[in-house]
């Protein structure tokens, strides 16, 4: 079929999706044959991204690059004596005695900052790209610029995601307490609670040193512990939802009873326990995304045979 | 004023550190002139206001002009353009109901592969408004009522008082210029890139 009268079909369509006719003609086409499959698609394409050069529409491009142009030539007197090399050598040799001089009779510290989050949740960026996301009530200290052989930041109170660039040079730290988590370039999460350091990793691998005197681990992606740094032990868990303070969603996937109460516990802040006298051996499957505790519960009533009872700040889940 | 298409290729945050260090500043203004419209693209989904998404994007590459020492050790200069200017759109918006949704988006969005595909999407937004406007003036005014606008043919045709069937044939001449030039400029670019085996297709998957 010719390009021209395949295009005025398809046009047709396009300005009016709703006639069934024109919508069974352009699909009976785009079967007949893969010529006409990739026409439709290349203008099908066109169609659609054309609504999407809109804020375009507002730029002129010569206007534009005039300002630009302009604003550059603003910064000239500042800078372009730098760009020219003598007097760039003659300034940095200047500046190179000043600076020998000022090492010598300063303390030259890099700036460390301290962001709190308090009642919300906060985000920063540092200055090699990776970010960190800050729970609410959460202190993180950082310093401005990393220079070292290490990037090294400091969970100071709550929880935080962390999302680290890769950079195997330079290798990234964060320090809670006593305990180190060292890696490349990965995302993991940590919890430092009243108790514990939970510590989940989404991609990549890190490793944890509960302290200077313990052999540290290595977790890989999907992998999770707790330390109780009171008592000093570690367990492995499940780290699934240890993201679901940011996400609002929480996520089971093939999931024993015991271990849900245990998440949902951790999630909703509420005491669950469980008095599982059948020993359900049923796995529990769901995602819940901004749901509500009762919601979570009814979904959980229809799997299990379950009496719920709540008393005070405490849910008991009995099975039945 | 004719800005030269850059001739360089500027990957890494060295490539344009040697490039800002010469004190080139026509090469600094092309790299400008093939860069900003695609990020004024990215930032105005945050700030919805187009004149301060290119305030925004103008300001980032300024400051860049200005400061290197963020460029050392910068793998993908593409990249690092897109999450500041992310970023710096985020902060413009400042307190809002949505700030949380936001603070997900810089976290979920923005992997390099995802920056690729939103690249090579935003490239050819550009591309297609450049080609819109050398469209021939009647069907260049069909085609903004239909898809800029979102008129139906039928209201077109009532608008300019002229027939259905001749704003039906403005859209097929506006379509098969824009396919071809569309065409023609991804066969350069992608020979350009040393892409040989790349198929046309891809650059029309969704």
């Amino acid at each position: 079929m010719q390009n021209l009268q395949l295009r005025e079909l398809i046009l047709k369509h396009l300005n009016d999706p709703q006639n069934e006719l024109l919508t069974d003609q352009v699909n009976d086409l785009r079967k007949s044959a893969q010529v006409n499959e990739d026409y439709f698609i290349e203008i099908k394409r066109i169609w659609d991204l054309s609504i999407k050069t809109k804020p375009l529409s507002q730029v002129d491009l010569k206007v534009s690059l005039r300002n630009f142009k302009s604003e550059l030539n603003k910064d000239i007197y500042k800078t372009s004596w730098l760009k020219s090399p003598w007097l760039r050598n003659v300034a940095a040799l200047f500046f190179l005695g000043l600076l020998t001089f000022w090492i010598y009779s300063e303390n030259n510290a890099i700036k460390y900052l301290t962001k709190n989050s308090n009642g919300h949740i906060d985000s920063l960026v540092l200055s090699d790209g990776s970010k960190i996301m800050l729970a609410e009530q959460t202190i993180v200290s950082y310093p401005t610029k990393f220079e070292n052989e290490e990037r090294s930041v400091t969970l100071v109170k709550g929880q935080a995601f962390f999302q680290v660039s890769k950079d195997a040079k330079h290798p990234f730290k964060v320090l809670i307490r006593q305990s180190k988590v060292k890696v490349l370039g990965t995302s993991f999460n940590i919890n430092y609670t009243h108790s514990n350091i939970n510590l989940s990793v989404k991609t990549g691998r890190v490793m944890f040193s509960p302290n200077l005197n313990s052999n540290a681990s290595i977790l890989g992606a999907n992998e999770a512990i707790s330390y109780d740094y009171l008592k000093n032990t570690i367990e492995m868990e499940n780290g699934t939802n240890s993201k679901s303070w940011l996400t609002k969603e929480l996520s089971f996937v093939d999931m024993p009873l015991t271990e849900v109460c245990e998440q949902l516990s951790d999630y909703y802040h509420v005491k669950i326990t469980l008095v599982d006298k059948t020993h359900s051996a049923n796995k529990f499957n769901a995602t819940f995304k901004d749901s509500s505790l009762e919601e979570v519960l009814t979904v959980l009533k229809e799997t299990y045979q379950i009496q719920i009872v709540q008393k005070n700040k405490t849910i008991t889940i009995q099975t039945i | 004023m004719r800005i030269k298409k850059s001739a360089m290729i500027i990957d890494t945050g060295e490539d344009l550190l040697s490039l800002i260090e010469s004190g080139d500043q026509n090469a600094f203004t092309a790299f400008y002139s093939d860069n900003f419209r695609k990020l004024i693209l990215v930032s105005d989904k945050y700030v919805n206001g187009t004149h301060v998404a290119e305030e925004i994007v103008q300001n980032i590459f300024l400051k860049i002009w200005e400061d290197t020492t963020a460029l050392k050790g910068i793998n993908s200069i593409k990249a690092y353009l897109y999450r500041s200017v992310v970023n710096a759109s985020i902060n413009h918006v400042n307190r809002e109901k949505n700030i949380e949704k936001h603070h997900n988006l810089i976290a979920e969005n923005l992997t390099e592969s995802d920056i690729d595909t939103l690249d090579e999407q935003n490239e050819l937004i550009v591309l297609l408004h450049d080609e819109i406007d050398r469209l021939p003036s009647k069907c260049q005014h069909v085609f903004r009522l239909s898809r800029l606008e979102g008129k139906k043919y039928r209201d077109i045709a009532l608008e300019l008082g002229i027939s259905e069937k001749t704003v039906e044939n403005h859209m097929s001449n506006a379509l098969k210029r824009l396919r071809a030039q569309v065409l023609l400029k991804t066969t350069i670019k992608n020979k350009r890139d040393g892409l040989k085996y790349y198929s046309l297709m891809v650059t029309f998957l969704y």
